[in-house]
């Protein structure tokens, strides 16, 4: 385990001593039993020995019967039914309308050293972003010199047929078969993309051979950031609507609403 | 009947977890149970039942997606393979017989053409169901209505058939989840540069192994070696006798062939699931899936609670995190997942951020039970009572929604555990001193199924008005087998009170009063209570500790005498072995066995470094000891957390579970205090070596 805090300079007794006499945590205070207690500062009731019923109305629980009810549940033959989550509050007249907290997944060809996209969807809610990266394939999306978005992508490129459960000669692992194209999900914050944005987006797909896993510095570029041998393994260099295929523009439009 | 999505994992927005898409191809209208039952089986029970996608749940959605397909059952193609199965470049179609199915897949059963193959309209057809119905997805699992067996995956895509099972799918997932690499075997030398994959190396240099730090060093190194290169054999050990209890899947050495190759190259044990489908996955692919996930699925140590719940004397550790909670099993020195629930459990209750949780044994079954309640979440406060499942799980028995019959629930509920009736089942105190115009204080008799209000004060109970500053212990003060009730209130009145109510089991009377003083001790409104019987005498005694309200430190030892206290010791700044410092936290513990309630003592704030010590009481007096900065590895912090707890089964209670975001620790007091098993950012309990 590794330190986690730093040990303080502070001007003060550093260690527990045996011996050593009570440390004195205010002078200004007093000790326990010196001079009279004093009445606690602006309170003035002491606590009645027997306090009154209670006889008000207003935001008091409803009259408690003793024996109105066992309370034992029974749970109902159905299940008890889902909890009911809180309705989102209403936007009023005056609320602006606000681009709405989503993100783009765009769905892009890797064929040869080229990357297309070929179809685009808005998703409402939240996008994790990864800064760490593990050796094998990676993508970065990058805005000028910024980059704002990375993802990691497993598994790409083949198609393995499962193993032979009855133990035919040769047929115990998988039959693989290289996929000259495949697609790779990229996920951008919707704030970061926009129609003008689009011609500025720089889409790399990596391989890292690199040892472990990496944290990443935001911002910055991958490769910049990669010890050991990062190759690009294709890279799309602006995105223009109007070179993609018609489905994948429309995709894209309503993506970017 | 309509094509439909439901989604039956659901641990968080899609953007922050990994998306499985689950289609079916041949299913007709009356197929759909057939095709739910097959998702239920492979997935929920198959894959997401068993070890790291059990314990990973929460990384994970599942969506399934009903596509109504026209005819019953998918297309076939007949190969002739010409005696060759394994190679398919001479295969001939012999017939193809087509039906009327959402995706349009063809199921050939022939290994080298991946057993099936998509029609002429099958990746449109697929993509959009997927734009449909699951647009972010990460991982697809494609389920054909055809009987036979086969499967093809890659891609992030898996398509099956009725006849497949959930290890090949589990396998194919450390593919698609963790980027593993295929351990299997054939003839070859591999000749390339040293793999990317994290589960392949070329390299045999015990020194620079990528996962060196999972091989034992008795272990040798190569650990199998193949002497006969070219018959396409995966490796054993076979570097002189495996050692006695040696796992094939979880000891990790050096095992040659692997990646579709019988030499040159290396995998790290006998038999993962990267090979065997069925074994585990071996401790470096598991670390990696874990290292991966670790962040989408959100665990934490941050929320964590003692119980025995499976009766066995140790206590357990529950770990609650956003909507999931997982049961881990002591067995005395080391804990194990056992339990893993996402977003809810049978009965149901659905967890949430902010659910509060309440150990104890609720029903006198030797067994702890949990009372969770949640007033933030929902629209309405809920308290559930889980309970034992039978099968190392827990499972809801008991809900009140807003209200029980003399009870309505508020925002800030305050609960007590405590047996009040004596009858051997935990009961609960509640007390709402801010959510009415009157506080409240009930009592909650626990009948074992359920809970019932037998008693309610409003306003006051006898001796006591009620106040919003009302602060609660409890405790059998008066030694009848009833847990009582005290209460403090140092900032509402001109003076400060603590009562004393005895419990008789169904209401509670004032047995004392003490306003301003207790014997030989000043009340002010930073004393703290920690209720203990630390003589052994059958009656819970009370410790009081000060830091604020002195220039210096005051801890006074009170001892009941069933209907009052009298004051054993009181320690002005210094207790024997510890300075008293402003900000010494306690907790109540058993250190020694003795049936003589001792105190654990913590500060991190006052001195140049952190103290963790013990206070052992003798019944009249109290002995000190501590530990500075670390126990053992353990670098003691501000974000520490501690339960007192009893994991070992030992007499008393002695163990702490410490921990904090990332790290998770078990400490004993012997009264030394020792650490014994640490655990960063997830519990596995390697065979060799550990993931940091």
């Amino acid at each position: 385990m590794a330190r986690k805090t730093p040990k303080t300079t502070r001007s003060r007794p550093q260690r527990q001593k045996d011996g050593a006499p009570p440390v004195v945590e205010d002078p200004k205070l007093p000790r326990m039993g010196e001079g009279e207690p004093k009445p606690l500062r602006g309170r003035a009731a002491v606590m009645p020995s027997e306090p009154k019923k209670d006889t008000g109305t207003q935001n008091r629980m409803a009259a408690f019967k003793r024996g109105a009810g066992s309370g034992d549940a029974r749970m109902p033959k159905e299940g008890y039914p889902d909890q009911e989550p809180p309705k989102p509050p209403r936007r009023s007249k005056s609320d602006a309308p606000k681009k709405k907290d989503g993100y783009v997944r765009l769905r892009v060809l890797v064929h040869d050293d080229e990357l297309s996209v070929v179809g685009a969807k808005f998703v409402e809610g939240p996008l994790a972003q990864t800064e760490t990266v593990h050796p094998g394939r990676a993508y970065e999306v990058m805005l000028g010199s910024r980059r704002v978005a990375t993802g990691v992508v497993p598994d790409a490129g083949q198609w393995r047929s499962f193993p032979d459960p009855t133990g035919r000669a040769g047929l115990g692992g998988h039959h693989i078969t290289e996929l000259p194209s495949y697609e790779i999900a990229v996920r951008i914050p919707a704030e970061d993309l926009s129609m003008s944005a689009l011609p500025k987006a720089q889409i790399t797909l990596y391989q890292w051979r690199g040892a472990a896993p990496t944290e990443l510095v935001a911002g910055r570029s991958m490769r910049s950031q990669l010890p050991g041998r990062t190759n690009v393994i294709a890279t799309l260099k602006g995105i223009r609507l109007n070179q993609l295929p018609k489905q994948a523009q429309a995709e894209l439009r309503q993506a970017l609403g | 009947m309509p094509d439909s999505v439901t989604q039956i994992l659901a641990s968080g927005p899609p953007g922050l977890k990994k998306n499985i898409a689950v289609l079916g191809d041949g299913f007709a209208a009356g197929d759909q149970t057939i095709y739910n039952n097959k998702v239920k089986e492979l997935l929920l029970d198959g894959v997401f039942g068993h070890d790291y996608f059990y314990e990973d749940a929460q990384a994970f959605n599942i969506f399934r997606v009903n596509l109504i397909s026209n005819d019953s059952g998918v297309s076939q193609r007949v190969y002739d393979e010409h005696g060759t199965p394994a190679d398919g470049s001479d295969d001939t179609i012999v017939s193809t017989t087509l039906k009327d199915t959402a995706l349009g897949y063809i199921f050939s059963g022939s290994w080298a053409h991946c057993w099936l193959e998509s029609g002429a309209n099958t990746g449109t057809l697929v993509q959009n169901a997927l734009n449909t119905w699951v647009p972010d997805y990460d991982l697809v699992l494609i389920i054909l209505n055809e009987p036979g067996f086969g499967g093809c995956g890659g891609g992030g895509f898996q398509i099956v058939t009725l006849g497949s099972d959930w290890t090949v799918m589990a396998h194919e997932f450390g593919h698609g989840t963790g980027g593993l690499a295929d351990e299997y075997c054939q003839p070859g030398t591999y000749t390339g540069p040293e793999p990317g994959a994290v589960n392949l190396t070329k390299n045999s240099n015990r020194a620079t192994l990528k996962w060196k730090q999972f091989v034992n060093p008795a272990t040798p190194v190569p650990t199998g070696v193949n002497a006969t290169p070219g018959t396409g054999i995966c490796t054993g050990f076979n570097q002189g006798p495996p050692p006695a209890g040696w796992s094939n899947d979880q000891d990790a050495g050096l095992f040659e062939g692997a990646s579709y190759r019988d030499s040159g190259i290396y995998r790290p044990v006998v038999n993962c699931r990267m090979r065997g489908n069925a074994p585990p996955y071996c401790p470096v692919c598991y670390t990696e899936l874990k290292t991966l996930m670790h962040p989408v699925s959100g665990h934490s140590f941050l929320n964590c609670y003692a119980g025995d719940f499976n009766g066995d004397g140790k206590d357990d550790l529950l770990v609650h995190n956003g909507n999931s909670i997982m049961l881990f099993r002591s067995n005395g020195s080391q804990l194990d997942l056992v339990f893993s629930a996402v977003e809810r459990i049978p009965g149901s209750w659905q967890f949430q951020p902010g659910d509060r949780f309440y150990v104890g044994d609720f029903n006198n079954d030797g067994k702890d039970e949990v009372v969770v309640y949640n007033s933030t979440n929902w629209v309405m406060e809920y308290l559930g009572l889980l309970a034992d499942d039978g099968n190392n799980g827990l499972k809801l028995i008991a809900r009140y929604d807003d209200a029980m019959p003399g009870w309505q629930f508020q925002l800030n509920d305050q609960f007590y555990v405590a047996d009040f009736d004596g009858d051997g089942r935990k009961d609960l105190y509640v007390f709402n001193g801010n959510n009415w115009r009157i506080p409240y204080l009930g009592m909650l008799r626990s009948s074992g199924t359920g809970f019932s209000v037998v008693q309610r004060y409003d306003a006051n109970m006898p001796g006591w008005q009620m106040t919003a500053g009302d602060r609660h212990v409890v405790g059998d003060f008066s030694g009848e087998g009833r847990e009582d009730l005290w209460v403090f209130n140092g900032s509402d009145w001109v003076y400060p009170y603590l009562g004393m109510l005895r419990s008789n089991g169904t209401s509670l009377s004032m047995a004392r009063r003490y306003d301003n003083k207790l014997p030989g001790w000043q009340m002010r409104p930073g004393d703290r209570h920690f209720v203990g019987d630390f003589d052994g005498d059958g009656k819970a005694d009370l410790y009081v500790f000060n830091g604020d309200d002195w220039s210096i430190a005051y801890l006074g030892m009170f001892r009941s005498l069933g209907n009052g206290l009298c004051l054993v010791e009181r320690y002005d700044g210094n207790a024997p072995g510890w300075q008293m410092r402003r900000h010494d936290r306690h907790w109540v513990g058993d250190i020694n066995g003795d049936g003589r309630r001792d105190l654990f003592v913590y500060n991190h704030q006052d001195w140049g470094t952190q103290y963790l010590g013990t206070m052992r009481s003798n019944g009249t007096g109290l002995t000190a000891s501590w530990s500075a900065d670390w126990v053992g590895e353990w670098n003691l912090g501000a974000v520490d957390k501690f339960e007192v707890c009893n994991y070992e089964g030992v007499a008393g209670q002695r163990d702490l579970f410490v921990h904090n975001q990332d790290w998770f620790g078990m400490i004993r007091a012997l009264p030394s205090l020792s650490l014994q098993k640490i655990y960063y950012r997830w519990i596995h309990n390697y065979r060799y070596g550990r993931n940091w």
